[in-house]
């Protein structure tokens, strides 16, 4: 337990060193590369320029973005990433800017594949200048060699930071989700429905069972109806939940029917070993409250 | 014994009101005085409301579920009333879903629902 | 630390009285109150059962910046011989449907079980707030 906890916090230190084993990068690569730095920052404007205007079957996507500051502001940060490259040196915070650069992507919607062709249409424009300017063929391959070595990781350790922020921003939208409330509506005397939208978390499970069987006794309903066409998953632990709510409620003396469960969710279901039998299904909406009349009126 | 149950009848029909806080003996206690009544007068039906009860553990329900398969061999119906929702919750999780017992909201659900049964 | 004598089937019903008021002055919501009183009445009931006599102590503890109540449950019974057994549903030496310690288990966050035949049993259930 220790071990995990201090690795997490030493995560950043140790993602580099791994990384730099990984991609096995040298001092002398590192050299190497650094020595770039006036040869990119002559040129880079130019590559970014072509890389925007060249024509061509790659329908890039900053096309569709009609706000011309977005693209400028991608443009800008394309620029201090292929920079960041020689000037760094891939010093200590190289791993923090690599997070900058992926969160950056995922909020700006660069897709992995635009960010990939970006960064090899740059590679290969310097890789060219470099030939052209060296003297030395083998030198110029050794350059080149070391480049890659480092842009790859550069570029690995973005598109890890990017999976990591579009995790980060779907865990949020889950967090949001799991905020919204759990209504009960009273369809008629004695009749409670009770639509479930967004996840089911087990806070959220938990408020769904104390409102519905709060509502049974305030409202004395002896029918409920539990919709769960909102629900985008349902896992076994959901499955459990939504079992264990109606057998509560069947003691404290209502009937309860679940309606809307899509093809996906009745797949999974079936996948986890929960039969209809447990979960009293009936259908969509409309014939659940047809079924919770006749157990009101029967 | 210093509390007990109360038993009321109407009829054919007997109502027991369980206190707050219920022991195990005093439940035990409970079952012979309803088989008791069963056995001297005739009953077709039976309620045992548990509304004010804020605990039921596994004992409590398996002595009820005993209660209801007795009073079901002399002929009558029993039903139990008025668990509450924590009640009805911390049941389910601890396994005891009373299959073999009709339950309802509160007395007058209670007794509709034995009268439909019977 | 709250301590409770447990002898007769009366002392079930006060302990869980007394967890029920500790959990509610601790903030437990209605629901988690009842789990509560379930799980101690499950324990007691244990003790008045299979030992005859023994003790229930209930505690506020605190971990990672988390409240939680603590029930202990110990006697000096002759004890479980086969713990896994008494864990499974449906398993019972006594006079009892068998769901009393895998239903505790279930209801609270935290379960330990100490025993050996002839050296009674101490159960340890911890309910995070």
């Amino acid at each position: 337990m220790n071990e995990i906890i201090s690795s997490t916090i030493n995560y950043n230190k140790t993602g580099m060193t791994n990384a730099f084993g990984w991609f096995d990068i040298s001092s002398e690569d590192r050299d190497r590369v650094s020595a770039l730095k006036t040869l990119v920052e002559e040129n880079i404007n130019d590559i970014i320029r072509d890389f925007y205007d060249r024509s061509g079957g790659f329908d890039h996507p900053t096309r569709h973005m009609a706000d011309a500051d977005h693209i400028a502001r991608i443009r800008e940060e394309q620029k201090r990433h292929f920079l960041e490259l020689v000037e760094t040196g891939l010093s200590e915070d190289y791993y923090e800017t690599r997070r900058d650069a992926g969160t950056f992507n995922e909020r700006s919607g660069v897709s992995p594949s635009f960010y990939m062709g970006a960064y090899s249409y740059f590679l290969k424009r310097i890789s060219t200048l470099i030939r052209e300017q060296s003297d030395d063929k083998d030198q110029a391959v050794e350059i080149i060699m070391s480049l890659q070595k480092i842009a790859s990781c550069h570029k690995a350790l973005t598109l890890e930071a990017f999976s990591n922020a579009r995790e980060e921003a779907i865990e949020a939208r889950e967090r949001e989700m799991s905020e919204l409330p759990v209504p009960v509506l009273k369809m008629r005397d004695g009749m409670l429905l009770v639509p479930v939208v967004g996840t089911l978390d087990s806070h959220r499970a938990r408020l769904l069972t104390t409102r519905m069987l709060d509502a049974i006794r305030d409202h004395s309903a002896r029918a409920v109806v539990l919709d769960i066409t909102g629900v985008a998953a349902v896992d076994s632990a959901v499955a459990n939940h939504l079992i264990q709510t109606m057998t509560a409620a069947r003691l404290m003396g209502a009937n309860s029917v679940l309606t809307g469960i899509t093809a996906d969710v009745a797949q999974s279901l079936v996948k986890i070993g929960v039969t209809g039998q447990a979960l009293n299904p009936a259908g969509d909406l409309q014939r659940g409250i047809e079924t919770a009349e006749q157990l009101l009126d029967g | 014994m210093t509390r007990q149950v109360p038993i009321l009848r109407q009829k054919e029909l007997l109502i027991a009101s369980v206190q707050e806080e219920l022991s195990d003996s005093e439940i035990l206690d409970l079952q012979t005085r309803i088989l008791e009544e069963i056995a001297h007068k005739p009953t077709k039906h039976v309620i045992v409301d548990v509304s004010l009860v804020d605990v039921l553990d596994s004992f409590g329900t398996r002595t009820l579920t005993e209660i209801a398969s007795a009073v079901e061999l002399r002929g009558a119906r029993m039903a139990i009333v008025g668990i509450q929702p924590e009640v009805a919750m911390s049941m389910v999780l601890l396994g005891l879903t009373l299959e073999t017992v009709p339950t309802a909201l509160d007395l007058d659900d209670g007794i509709a629902l034995l009268k439909r049964a019977s | 630390m709250k301590r409770q004598d447990i002898t007769t089937d009366g002392d079930v019903v006060t302990a869980r009285q007394v967890g029920r008021n500790i959990a509610s002055v601790m903030g437990f919501s209605r629901p988690d109150q009842a789990l509560i009183a379930t799980a101690i009445s499950e324990l007691a009931r244990n003790i008045v059962n299979y030992a005859g006599r023994g003790e229930i102590l209930l505690d506020i503890i605190s971990r990672g910046g988390r409240n939680g109540l603590r029930m202990i449950a110990k006697d000096n019974g002759p004890g479980i011989e086969d713990v896994d057994a008494a864990m499974c549903d449906g398993f019972s030496t006594g006079n009892s449907l068998g769901l009393g310690l895998p239903g505790t288990r279930r209801i609270v966050d935290e379960f330990d079980l100490c025993s050996a035949a002839g050296e009674g049993v101490k159960v340890t259930a911890i309910k995070w707030l």
